[in-house]
């Protein structure tokens, strides 16, 4: 028994160098793999965005979505958003074959077809993150670049990062921008970001969902950049009139408003 | 003492003298064999020897005279031996006259024999049936047994088949007559499967809902969770619907069925308000 112990202890003595090289190894490598260039470009164009009291962009999206497991349908989204922080927010796009207004004057959410005659209204008080948030998580609502406009969920993405790489300068309508790539967890990120140092902004996002067979991606273009905007006063409230008719807008469970559903089974 | 042991050992003397012991409380197998002949050691199998149906043609025979039959036009090649013609009588297809009892329906000994039977065939290898009389303990007499000398047949000549014009003594073959290598049209290896097809792909009826459900009266409909219950939507309404405005919410009756305007995930659908269990 004792020479079982003393054959124990020595293979433990033996391994735990070699398992804390492995650990230190492994944390080198992963050091290794993120480029401190690239995430430092990235952080600063999160920072800069969420110090802006004001923001306006154009944006045009496409997004796939994987049917049956082999079929690959792209969607467009596309239109333009305007957020003046403690004030409202307001988002106009295109999608499918009608229009959505996205109105938030901090106590009241409205979304309105103005082409198919119809509106929805939900009362949500608090900052545009707690909007962004409720309405993910209760009703199934992804409000377009949401991520572009938020102060708390910007950066998210990239404290999780394990592979960060910087691919250099390349031109996105003109206007230079740095090329950065970065792998996670739940998501492969393309970014590029304008190489300005006094307005750093996105110029295109990509990213791909590597869990998913056909690996289903999004793309975002972002134009006509507005870093101080002056609004009217009336841009954050909404006037349904009598040519509107008003729609329910159910709240969903956790799983069916996450907008983690898997359809097309 | 001494009477007792005596009148003892006269007792069990008795006892085993007399034929009632024999019959019941003999163990021993010399004892209990004795009654049928003796013991003559372990049984054996009964030799019994069959005539075996002959099968081959005996080479060591003197050949007979060909038949008058006519033969085929032709000279088909053929690795297999000459077909010999037929040495033995042909054999009389006259029914024999059968040796199973007649189990009629109208047959007066046998018990319940007008009663139905619920559709089941008649049970003739039932147990502890003494009273059906059957020769073969109750089974029907195996005509086709193996290793049996060729009986003549109770069915129609030749089983009901027509009888073999081209070939003595050989069945029938699809083939028969032809060259060898030849097969019918469309014929395949008995091993032969047809090769996988892959099925057709048919996109989903709408995707951004999941799966669709069929309701007679609705149509395509799909289920969605909601808090606390489960939604029932429909992407369209039906035709011909009457628009009933309410205080808070639109609705729509179309063909006796309440639908609300819904804003759902991104879209406008229209939620089934009605109970489906009321529409069935």
């Amino acid at each position: 028994m004792k020479k079982l112990a003393l054959v124990m202890s020595a293979m433990a003595l033996g391994l735990l160098p070699s398992t804390i090289a492995a650990q230190d190894s492994a944390a080198e490598e992963t050091a290794s793999a993120i480029d401190s260039q690239a995430v430092s470009i990235a952080r600063a164009s999160t920072e800069f965005l969420a110090d802006l009291p004001a923001l306006q962009t154009g944006w045009f999206v496409t997004y796939d979505e994987i049917i049956a497991g082999r079929e690959k349908k792209t969607y467009i989204w596309s239109g333009s958003s305007a957020l003046e922080r403690g004030k409202g927010y307001r988002s106009t796009s295109e999608r499918g074959d009608s229009t959505r207004e996205y109105v938030y004057d901090g106590n009241d959410f409205t979304v309105a077809s103005l082409d198919r005659g119809y509106y929805a209204s939900l009362s949500i008080s608090g900052s545009f993150d707690n909007l962004v948030t409720n309405l993910q998580e209760n009703h199934g609502i992804t409000l377009p670049v949401w991520e572009v406009f938020s102060v708390q969920n910007g950066g998210a993405f990239l404290d999780d990062i394990v592979e960060a790489t910087y691919h250099g300068v390349t031109l996105v309508g003109g206007t230079a921008a740095h090329h950065l790539s970065f792998r996670s967890s739940s998501e492969d990120r393309q970014m590029w970001i304008a190489t300005d140092p006094e307005r750093p902004v996105p110029l295109m996002v990509v990213g791909t969902d590597p869990y998913q067979q056909g690996w289903p991606q999004y793309h975002a273009f972002f134009h006509n950049w507005n870093t101080a905007p002056k609004f009217q006063p009336d841009m954050y409230s909404f006037d349904a009139g009598d040519d509107l008719r008003r729609v329910t807008l159910p709240q969903l469970r956790a799983e069916a408003g996450g907008g983690e559903i898997e359809t097309g089974q | 003492m001494e009477k007792l042991l005596l009148s003892s050992i006269a007792a069990l003397a008795m006892l085993f003298s007399s034929p009632e012991a024999v019959l019941t409380l003999s163990f021993q197998p010399d004892q209990a064999a004795a009654q049928k002949g003796g013991f003559r050691g372990p049984a054996q199998k009964p030799n019994i020897t069959r005539p075996r149906p002959q099968t081959k043609p005996s080479f060591n025979k003197p050949r007979p005279f060909p038949s008058a039959r006519p033969r085929p036009s032709f000279n088909r090649p053929s690795t297999r031996p000459r077909p010999r013609p037929q040495t033995r009588p042909t054999p009389i297809t006259r029914p024999r006259p059968s040796l199973r009892p007649n189990l009629r329906p109208n047959q007066p000994n046998r018990p319940n024999a007008n009663r139905p039977s619920n559709g089941r065939p008649p049970a003739w290898n039932k147990p502890n049936r003494p009273e059906s009389g059957l020769p073969g303990n109750g089974r029907p007499p195996a005509w086709n047994k193996p290793n049996r000398p060729n009986k003549p047949s109770v069915g129609p000549p030749n089983n009901g088949r027509p009888p073999a014009w081209n070939k003595p003594n050989r069945p029938n073959r699809p083939g028969a007559g032809r060259p060898p290598g030849w097969r019918p049209p469309h014929w395949r290896p008995p091993n032969w499967r047809p090769p996988f097809f892959r099925p057709p792909y048919y996109r989903p009826y709408h995707n951004l809902w999941g799966r669709p459900y069929w309701f007679p009266r609705l149509g395509w409909y799909h289920s969605y969770p909601t808090r606390g219950s489960t939604m029932v939507i429909v992407a369209e309404l039906p035709d011909n619907c009457d628009n009933i405005y309410s205080t808070d919410e639109t609705l729509y009756e179309c063909r006796g069925i309440l639908y609300r305007e819904t804003y759902l995930r991104g879209e406008l659908v229209y939620e089934v308000i009605t109970d489906l269990d009321d529409l069935r």
